[in-house]
């Protein structure tokens, strides 16, 4: 860490809407640590309903690729079928406006194979992947389904957090409606 | 209406003023946190205590036969500083960051306890809003919980901060538990759990947290037990910015 760079380390962050979807990324958030990384991901993204799950990676356990399939080589494929591998967790964008949305698991001995196997083994033909994402699953902190309530359940109950609660919003909208007549009326 | 529960209303009345003034204290941390992510935490974790205020305002109107929502906003924006029914702990101003996540790990742990033994109470109403707000306070705790051992095992001055927060927090904190009088009747016949028990769980849960966090705690300290009538002069200056815009028109439809 430098002397200017005092900010907490980014993780990138996965939220599932709900149990029959794949976990998306979101964006990322700051934090000393991984269980507060998981904190702030939940304030920060599930303000409003529809969370199943989240998982927190450091954005630096993420290897990222683009462009061209990468081939193996230099020092990571020598030693050939010795190296122990280790399960990779495969996140992929299919368009430029889109989130990188979980796609499977690879076991690899690097994460670099771990994102060639995954371009040979998970890519959908019909929309191929533009920017891939890999990282070990160790790396993944998620959130503990047993704490779903505490987590994710109070968001549902609060709709004074939804700007449609509010009368202002439509008391807002009749005033500009009668202004708008007002003008009309003036113009005529 | 029966003694018991017009002493119902009052604890319910003493519960959501504790609730809105610590609300009040944590929003004025908004735009002022350390990060940007924490702003919007303890923002969170503001905008629920309010909530769980405007439960227990609700309940109270109902006892009392009123209109929840008129009533509510009466009661919190124009009434004086003698009328309300908080502890001092939550009206003591934010202090540094340290000073404010410990207030509120001691204020949640103590709802916590509360809530458990709200779930039992006679009173229908009031065991299931103990129920329907007991996820949230899980997740506070979580939180707090965290920044207190982590600034408590950090640096020499996070831990110093911290350790001065306690100095400064400790002989407040049991007034979270003092009854009025006036509500004493409803512990009496079991609508509200008993205080002194309350009391001891909290202190047996927070003391391990403190220990573990690495802090002492301050030994000979006399707690403030001026009950929930008597109040700091921090009170009158929060609620005149608290009830600002709605004394200046006060018939306005929100």
């Amino acid at each position: 860490m430098t002397v200017d760079d005092t900010q907490w380390p980014r993780f990138q962050v996965f939220k599932q809407d709900r149990l029959d979807v794949p976990f998306e990324n979101v964006g990322s958030v700051h934090a000393p640590d991984a269980e507060m990384a998981l904190q702030n991901a939940r304030d920060v993204f599930v303000r409003r309903p529809d969370c199943a799950g989240l998982w927190v990676v450091p954005a630096e356990a993420i290897l990222e690729e683009s462009g061209r399939v990468p081939t193996a080589g230099g020092e990571e494929s020598q030693g050939g079928g010795t190296a122990s591998t280790e399960a990779f967790l495969v996140f992929v964008k299919q368009d430029q406006s889109g989130t990188h949305i979980y796609r499977g698991q690879v076991e690899a001995p690097s994460p670099t194979h771990a994102l060639i196997l995954a371009r040979s083994s998970l890519d959908d033909p019909d929309r191929p992947g533009i920017v891939w994402w890999v990282c070990p699953a160790r790396a993944v902190v998620r959130s503990e389904p047993d704490e779903a309530e505490s987590m994710f359940g109070p968001a549902r109950g609060k709709l004074y957090r939804q700007p449609g609660y509010y009368r202002a919003d439509s008391m807002m909208r009749a005033i500009k409606a009668r202004r708008r007549r007002e003008q009309d009326e003036a113009s005529e | 209406m029966s003694e018991p529960l017009e002493a119902l209303a009052e604890y319910v009345l003493a519960m959501a003023d504790d609730e809105l003034i610590l609300s009040h204290r944590d929003s004025e941390w908004t735009g002022h946190a350390p990060i940007l992510e924490e702003d919007i935490a303890f923002t969170n974790i503001a905008l629920d205590e309010m909530g769980h205020a405007a439960v227990w305002y609700t309940i109270r109107a109902e006892l009392l036969g009123a209109e929840p929502e008129a009533y509510s906003d009466r009661l919190v924006f124009q009434r004086s500083a003698e009328d309300y029914r908080c502890t001092p702990l939550v009206e003591l101003p934010n202090g540094d960051w340290a000073f404010s996540m410990l207030r509120q790990y001691l204020f949640d742990i103590g709802e916590k306890v509360r809530l458990e033994g709200l779930l039992s109470s006679g009173h229908t109403p009031i065991a299931h809003a103990a129920a329907k707000l007991r996820p949230e306070e899980a997740y506070h705790e979580r939180h707090t919980r965290a920044w207190v051992l982590r600034l408590g095992q950090g640096t020499p001055e996070s831990r110093g901060r911290m350790q001065a927060a306690l100095d400064g927090l400790w002989s407040f904190a049991p007034g979270l538990f003092a009854l009025d009088p006036s509500a004493e009747p409803a512990s009496q016949v079991g609508l509200v759990p008993d205080a002194g028990r309350l009391r001891q769980r909290w202190e047996d849960e927070v003391k391990m947290t403190l220990n573990e966090a690495g802090l002492t705690i301050p030994e000979g300290v006399a707690p403030v037990t001026d009950g929930r009538r008597k109040h700091t002069e921090h009170l009158a200056g929060l609620l005149t910015e608290l009830q600002s815009v709605a004394r200046a028109d006060p018939i306005a439809a929100w």
